[in-house]
């Protein structure tokens, strides 16, 4: 596991350093924007794809097989995108959240709705993602993620129309919190889905 | 001991069936599966690895029924045709990634594989030549005291130079007793210089499969009239050839009327002549 995960860090820094460019300047914007959610959600959104892009990687290069002649079990193997995508989705979420704390004129109240908010943007798409990916591979499972994205960005165009940073603190603490709890069993539910379905998948 | 054996192995696909396959190889030899592209060579080796799964038969690897799973792929060196793995990390990272995949990796052993096979160790690995691809993917497989080498191809698309050095690893690999070898490909002569069994492959079906000097010693070419063809039993012939000059055939010598010219055949020649004769 540890190897893989290693394998991912080496591709992430090699093919996604855009990504984390782009992630640097929006929480570098979380600064200057003052008010403006879409900012402080897009990291997140980011960050759930990265597992599904570092994948379709894994195809091309044909390490999709290779990785099956390893010493490592099919599970482990799913397991290891899971896992990249908690890692990166928290670190995501944290610095997001510090940013936002940090800004000129912040409250620190809207915080912990932040957190909640953050959790169920970040990890919602990767949880729907990654089982149709492991099931039919990412030139496919494009087509899924273009479906999912025009979801995410017409929900966060009207919630950035009817919502800001200070209207997200009004947000309830406990629904959000229960949405969060929600999307974390979703997540926890497609990880042991995808393994069930990459242990049958013929590669 | 065999450390492969296989019984009735059987994969279906739409348009393509592979089998029923029955192959054992021995501890401490070198197996060559030798076939046309699409003949099902990569097919046995991904059904062995479990990346498929079979449609009927048994299979036993390194004394383990079944499919290879993780306990038996640690004992495993496997390079596959296009050897997979990530074209952005160098060999040096690729070292350090396996370290932590393989229990029994040794660093050491790679390093000097790496040093003796002149790779680029600083190259990201998209960017190295297939053969310097292909002797990366060896230098994994031999890094990590595997007991079986399971070679898709890993000859093919080589020069004749590299390909020698490929043969003189895998020589020097089966050295010792408990290291064995299966190695497919459709350059016959890679395998007839480094192999103990043969086993021919042909559109899926499995043509032969019999240890390499006894296939040498049981079979010839007899260049003679096409009269002198016709006078043999039909048993004795393996597949003939007619021309304007005369006749050729492949023959089992021992049916074959002594003090007949039977001259020595190589086991390319003996596949082009079956591969004819099943078509």
């Amino acid at each position: 596991m540890k190897g893989l995960l290693l394998k991912d860090f080496y591709q992430l820094w090699k093919y996604c350093r855009m990504f984390l460019l782009c992630i640097a300047v929006f929480l570098a914007m979380i600064f200057v924007s003052g008010e403006n959610l879409f900012f402080s959600l897009y990291p997140a959104l980011l960050c759930g794809i990265l597992p599904v892009t570092l994948f379709s990687y894994d195809e091309r290069s044909g390490w999709k097989q290779f990785s099956a002649a390893l010493p490592c079990s099919r599970a482990q193997i799913v397991s290891g995108k899971y896992l990249l995508g908690v890692i990166l989705e928290t670190a995501s979420i944290v610095l997001c959240l510090a940013a936002t704390a940090a800004r000129p004129g912040a409250s620190g109240g809207e915080v912990p709705a932040m957190a909640g908010l953050l959790w169920c943007v970040g990890f919602f798409s990767p949880s729907i993602l990654l089982p149709v990916v492991f099931a039919l591979g990412a030139e496919k499972g494009r087509v899924v993620y273009l479906v999912i994205l025009a979801l995410i960005a017409g929900s966060m165009a009207a919630l950035m129309r009817a919502s800001s940073l200070g209207a997200v603190a009004s947000l309830s603490p406990a629904i959000l919190g229960w949405a969060a709890l929600g999307v974390t069993a979703l997540y926890a539910a497609s990880w042991l889905l995808s393994i069930r379905i990459y242990q049958k998948k013929e590669l | 001991m065999n450390v492969l054996e296989i019984n009735g192995l059987v994969k279906s696909f739409s348009g393509f069936t592979l089998g029923p396959l029955e192959l054992t190889l021995p501890q401490g030899c070198i197996m060559g599966l030798v076939g046309e592209n699409g003949a099902g060579k990569s097919t046995t080796i991904k059904l062995l690895l479990g990346m498929l799964h079979p449609t009927q038969g048994e299979m036993t690897i390194l004394g383990r029924p079944g499919a290879a799973g993780p306990e038996t792929r640690e004992e495993l060196g496997v390079v596959l045709d296009e050897v997979g793995l990530p074209r952005c990390m160098t060999v040096a990272q690729t070292g350090k990634v396996m370290a932590r995949i393989f229990r029994r990796w040794e660093q050491e052993t790679f390093e000097s594989y790496v040093r003796r096979l002149d790779i680029p160790a600083d190259k990201p690995f998209g960017e190295l030549s297939r053969g310097n691809k292909m002797k990366a993917g060896i230098a994994v497989a031999l890094s990590h005291r595997p007991r079986l080498l399971l070679l898709d191809e890993a000859t093919s698309g080589l020069d004749p130079v590299v390909r020698d050095e490929v043969t003189d690893i895998l020589s020097d690999f089966t050295r010792q007793e408990d290291h064995s070898v299966l190695l497919s490909s459709h350059i016959v002569s890679d395998l007839e210089k480094i192999c103990d069994y043969v086993a021919f492959l042909h559109k899926g079906k499995l043509l032969l499969c019999q240890e390499k000097d006894r296939l040498l010693e049981e079979y010839g070419i007899l260049r003679c009239t096409p009269q002198e063809l016709s006078a043999l039993a039909p048993e004795a012939v393996l597949h003939r050839k007619e021309t304007s000059w005369g006749a050729e055939a492949i023959v089992r010598r021992e049916a074959v009327p002594a003090g007949a010219a039977v001259s020595p055949v190589s086991i390319e020649e003996l596949f082009i002549h079956m591969v004819k004769e099943a078509r």
